[in-house]
This record gives C-alpha cells, sequence and structure tokens, in this order.
C-alpha cells in the first residue's frame, strides 16, 4: 500500500530566490530542523546521495536517498536504503511571491498492521513536512 | 523575590495556595497529561511577556501545566507570573477565585503595566477565545485574529515577548467548527466580547454548542519556551505593527509547527 502526503505554503518572497534554496539540498536540509542525520554521502552521475532521517522517538523513518540534479525548480530524491519513499519539492509563482509544494510518498508491506502503521505515518509525515514548510518560509521570508 | 511592593491588584495571587496545590497539579500533569516543559533557560532574568497560543476550549488545560512549570522552574517565591485572561474567568463563582490565586488577573492594560512595574511577568493569550476554540483540523495553527495589543504592550513597557507553544491542549476534546458566525449572528461579540459559539464534543457534556469548561481527554501535552524577542532592539522606537506582528506569529507558528512534529499518534504520544 501506498500513501502520499502533500503540504503546501505560500511565501511572500519571488520565486527565483525561494527556487535557489529549496533546489539545493545543502541548503535545504540545513533549513528543516526537524530531519536529523541529514549527511552528504557522494555525487553520481545521477545526482547526489544523501542520508535523512526523521526521528520520531521510536523508530528512524528514512535511510539514504539519491538526490536527482536540481530541474528548473523542483527538488526530488528516491530512497536507496530504508524507509521506501520519494519526495518532491517544487517552487511556482504565485503572483510576485511564490508557492512551495512538498510531497512525500511512501508504502508499508502488509496488511492490516501495515494499514494502520501507514495512517499513523501520514499523520507524522503531514507534520514535519508542514514543519519543514514552516521553517522554510520564516526563513525565506524573514531571515534572508 | 524582594522589589518594588506588590499594587493592591496584584495581590490576590497567593503563594502559599499555590505551594499548596503544586502537587495536585504536579499530579494531574504527570499522570494524566505526561505534559513535558522545555526552554526555561532562554527567559532572561527581568520581567518579560509570556505569549502562548491558546488551546483547549473552555478549560485549556495547558495554562494549569505552563503555571506549574513556571512555579516550579522559577519557585514560588521568585518573579510572580501573572495570566492576563478574559473577564469571564476572572469573575467565575468559586473557579474565578482560584483561578486569581493562582495568579490569573483580567486582561487590561493597566494590570499588565503594573505587572512589569512590580517585577513581574506576566503571561498573555492574544488569540483568545476564537483560538481556545478554533476548529480540532486547526490544533497546530497560531491564530492570533490580527490582534497586536500585545506587541504595543510589550513595546511601550520595554518588556521582551518570550512566545511559548504548546501541543496537546487541544487534544482534551474535539471542536468541529469555528463557531464565529454563530458568535456573530447572536450578537455575543458585541454584548460579552464572545467572538466564536463552536459545536463542541467533549466530557461530560457531549455535543453542544456551548464552550463549557470540560473534563479533559488525557492528551499528550508538549510545551516549549523559545527565545526571547526584543521588540525593539529588531524594529526600533517606531515599528511597523503590522511586520512586527507577522514575525512574532510567524516565529510562533515555526516553534508550534516543530513541537507538533513531535507528535507520533495524536494524544496518546
Amino acid at each position: 500500500m501506498t500513501q502520499t502526503v502533500t503540504v503546501s505554503r505560500h511565501i511572500r518572497c519571488p520565486v527565483e530566490q525561494s527556487s535557489a534554496l529549496v533546489t539545493d539540498p545543502r541548503k535545504l536540509l540545513s533549513q528543516a530542523s526537524t530531519l536529523s542525520r541529514c549527511r552528504f554521502v557522494e555525487s553520481r552521475d545521477d545526482g547526489e546521495l544523501w542520508d535523512v532521517f526523521v526521528d520520531s522517538g521510536t523508530v528512524h523513518l528514512g535511510g539514504r536517498v539519491l538526490i536527482a540534479p536540481p530541474d528548473g525548480s523542483r527538488l526530488r530524491w528516491r530512497s536507496v536504503r530504508g524507509t521506501p519513499h520519494s519526495f518532491e519539492a517544487l517552487v511556482e509563482p504565485d503572483g510576485e511571491t511564490s508557492r512551495l509544494t512538498m510531497s512525500l510518498t511512501f508504502s508499508v508491506g502488509g496488511f492490516a498492521i501495515a494499514w494502520i502503521s501507514e495512517m499513523i505515518g501520514r499523520g507524522l509525515v503531514a507534520r514535519n513536512l508542514e514543519a519543514m514548510a514552516e521553517e522554510i518560509r520564516h526563513h525565506l521570508e524573514f531571515e534572508e | 523575590m524582594s522589589g518594588p511592593p506588590i499594587p493592591e491588584e496584584l495581590r490576590e495571587r497567593d503563594p502559599a495556595w499555590i505551594r499548596a496545590v503544586l502537587p495536585t497539579l504536579w499530579l494531574a500533569s504527570t499522570v494524566w497529561f505526561r505534559a513535558e516543559v522545555h526552554g526555561f533557560e532562554n527567559v532572561p532574568d527581568e520581567p518579560v511577556l509570556f505569549v502562548g497560543n491558546h488551546s483547549g476550549g473552555g478549560s485549556t488545560p495547558d495554562t494549569f501545566v505552563f503555571l506549574l512549570a513556571y512555579n516550579t522552574y522559577f519557585t514560588v517565591e521568585g518573579r510572580p507570573l501573572y495570566a492576563l485572561a478574559h473577564d469571564t474567568v476572572t469573575a467565575a463563582p468559586f473557579f474565578g477565585g482560584l483561578t486569581r490565586k493562582l495568579g490569573v488577573v483580567p486582561a487590561a492594560n493597566s494590570f499588565a503595566e503594573r505587572i512589569f512595574t512590580s517585577g513581574g511577568s506576566a503571561l498573555v493569550y492574544p488569540g483568545g477565545d476564537v483560538e481556545a476554540l478554533r476548529p480540532w483540523r486547526d490544533r497546530n495553527k497560531i491564530i492570533f485574529s490580527g490582534r497586536q495589543g500585545f506587541l504595543r504592550l510589550a513595546h511601550r513597557c520595554k518588556v521582551k515577548i518570550v512566545p511559548v507553544v504548546a501541543t496537546g491542549g487541544h487534544d482534551t476534546l474535539v471542536i468541529l467548527n469555528d463557531g464565529r458566525s454563530t458568535a456573530r449572528l447572536l450578537r455575543l461579540d458585541k454584548l460579552a466580547r464572545v467572538k466564536s459559539l463552536p459545536m463542541t464534543l467533549s466530557i461530560p457534556w457531549g455535543l453542544s454548542p456551548l464552550p463549557l469548561p470540560h473534563f479533559p481527554l488525557p492528551a499528550k501535552m508538549r510545551i516549549q519556551v523559545l527565545e526571547p524577542i526584543d521588540l525593539r532592539d529588531r524594529f526600533g522606537e517606531k515599528p511597523d505593527w503590522d511586520h512586527a506582528f507577522d514575525y512574532v506569529t510567524s516565529v510562533m507558528q515555526v516553534g508550534l509547527s516543530k513541537l507538533a512534529s513531535r507528535t507520533v499518534v495524536p494524544m496518546v504520544r
């Protein structure tokens, strides 16, 4: 079974400025304090390998991800080790400001128990994406 | 704490009574709410204006958890903390008297200014009833409804703002809608300064259109005291109030969202 969680935020900042932060994994991951153990591993032809985790207190969600080279104002990664998931952050113009949309798709194997885990995971992912979006928004609007 | 004499309006706070109720509050906070309060090391040793997000309908249990934590961290004899509340709280029969002993005073600028000049700190919830009665789906949102009075108060009194964010209080009941149109329809906003009248689901009232004090569900509570904000230092002598408001609420929204991200299962953990 697969779940996709999407979170959007309006950012009072030009799209170029928002994109510059969101599409650079070094800048993006340094702003997301709810993510833990973020570490650059190596560069490859098809992108960069990073370790990215969410520490939920009991389990550590995430693992090693392959971040694709920036594609316009979009950043994407997929897991290569750990919790199977994919992530996308997209910045679009919204008048003279911008809109950030982040989506994370994950799956848990199994049936009834997996469904419960997915529902709990869905809430956890949503709250973490919201926290990440708020940190990015605040940084772009007030700290840059 | 020695300092200026306590003004008459603030003398209802009763340190001996606070000391007597601390064990009960501690038991409720620890066993029922599994409460965690962090960040008091961010509070400077001077009068400050604590600004919090208000949750939990008519009971606002996280306020009592915060008052407990404050009075144990800084000690009952330390810098007194007064919570500014709606008149309906401090004037309520029986309950109002108990809250006044705990340091709750009517939310008026004159009270707040006397608190600071007497060396105390104040706690305000700018969102008031609108935020405390926001729908459950908005439990992790800061909703101050554009109320900027707290900024002018802190700036005028030259005290720093210390933001306090809390999760869990809004899991102690279920609020189904925001009820602002109902309050306007019944003219409660004009007659009783009540801006919200939502449908709630709580113990013992069940489904009710009145936000009566309820018996709180055993939700997991987390409270985080954030770093102080010096309005004069950041925005100068004549702030752009809208910008200052956006900044403070943005800081608090980030803090609240980060705190909420630690929730694994709402209510439970």
